[in-house]
């Protein structure tokens, strides 16, 4: 079998989303806007998210505060411009 | 090389961040890392030792002096970097539906299951096969070409399954092979590859 290959040129930047998989970590550092939205979710949490959280996935992150999850990420996207 | 860090007053995660920034700009042997307060101190202490440094901490009144060694030095942080034997070309395959081709989809199913497992005929040249869209359905238990999939993954193929594309499908618990990835590694593998091939 003989495929038709096409060679992709990276994708902009504006297709760097944010996971659920993402860490705390790994979200403030490839998008430091991003600190303030966690910081807007402190109260909620109950305590500082990038403090005792700062390596949990989002997922694990909205579980365990009990949060949103997809809105956690849309309020992300929306401050990393994505 | 050796490189120190003040970040007395600042809370997580400003002293992470700069320790992570200094690591992969510098890639020192030694850190040394100040903070004055014991989130900032366990968070740094956790991240350099994920970077495989060996930590110790001296504690100095109200202060904390994170130190970390290792040995020549940090690795520049490269998620999916990793370079092929010499004269090889690295292939990616970019596999964004579950069967191959327009028109008939139980044809394409079957063309689809041919195609990777007929993928094995590159070798070595066979870098990375990324699943997005629907064909992360194929990395799922019902999949018929699960088996072959997780013979390339025991064989060392990387596997990298679009994690939001799981999610939009509901199959994040449902998937058995492959590593669940973000739209930067799949970038980064892009990027790095000689060779992006989309079916």
């Amino acid at each position: 079998m003989r495929m038709e290959e096409s060679v992709t040129k990276p994708l902009p930047d504006k297709e760097n989303f944010i996971h659920p998989e993402m860490t705390v970590l790994d979200v403030v550092s490839k998008h430091r806007e991003t600190e303030a939205v966690f910081k807007q979710y402190d109260e909620q949490a109950g305590e500082c998210i990038c403090c005792q959280a700062l390596f949990e996935p989002l997922k694990n992150v909205a579980a365990n505060y009990d949060l949103d999850l997809k809105k956690l990420i849309t309020d992300l996207e929306a401050v990393a411009d994505l | 090389m050796k490189k120190e860090l003040d970040c007395r007053g600042l809370a997580c995660p400003a002293p992470v961040l700069q320790t992570k920034d200094a690591i992969e700009t510098d890639h020192p042997d030694i850190i040394k890392v100040t903070v004055d307060n014991e989130a900032s101190k366990q968070n740094v202490n956790r991240f350099l030792e994920s970077q495989g440094f060996e930590v110790s901490v001296e504690q100095e009144g109200a202060e904390f002096h994170v130190i970390g060694k290792i040995e020549g030095g940090a690795v520049p942080d490269e998620p999916v970097a990793e370079k092929p034997e010499t004269g090889q070309e690295k292939i990616m395959v970019m596999v964004a539906n579950d069967c191959m081709g327009h028109g008939d989809d139980e044809l394409g199913s079957k063309l689809m299951v041919s195609f990777l497992k007929t993928l094995k005929e590159m070798g070595d040249e066979l870098w990375r096969l990324v699943f997005v869209n629907n064909g992360v359905k194929l990395t799922t238990e019902d999949a018929e070409v699960l088996p072959v999939l997780k013979e390339y993954e025991e064989r060392g193929l990387q596997i990298l399954v679009c994690g939001t594309c799981l999610t939009h499908f509901n199959l994040l618990d449902e998937k058995q092979v492959g590593e669940t990835t973000n739209m930067l590694d799949i970038v980064t593998a892009i990027q790095l590859a000689d060779k992006v091939i989309n079916i």
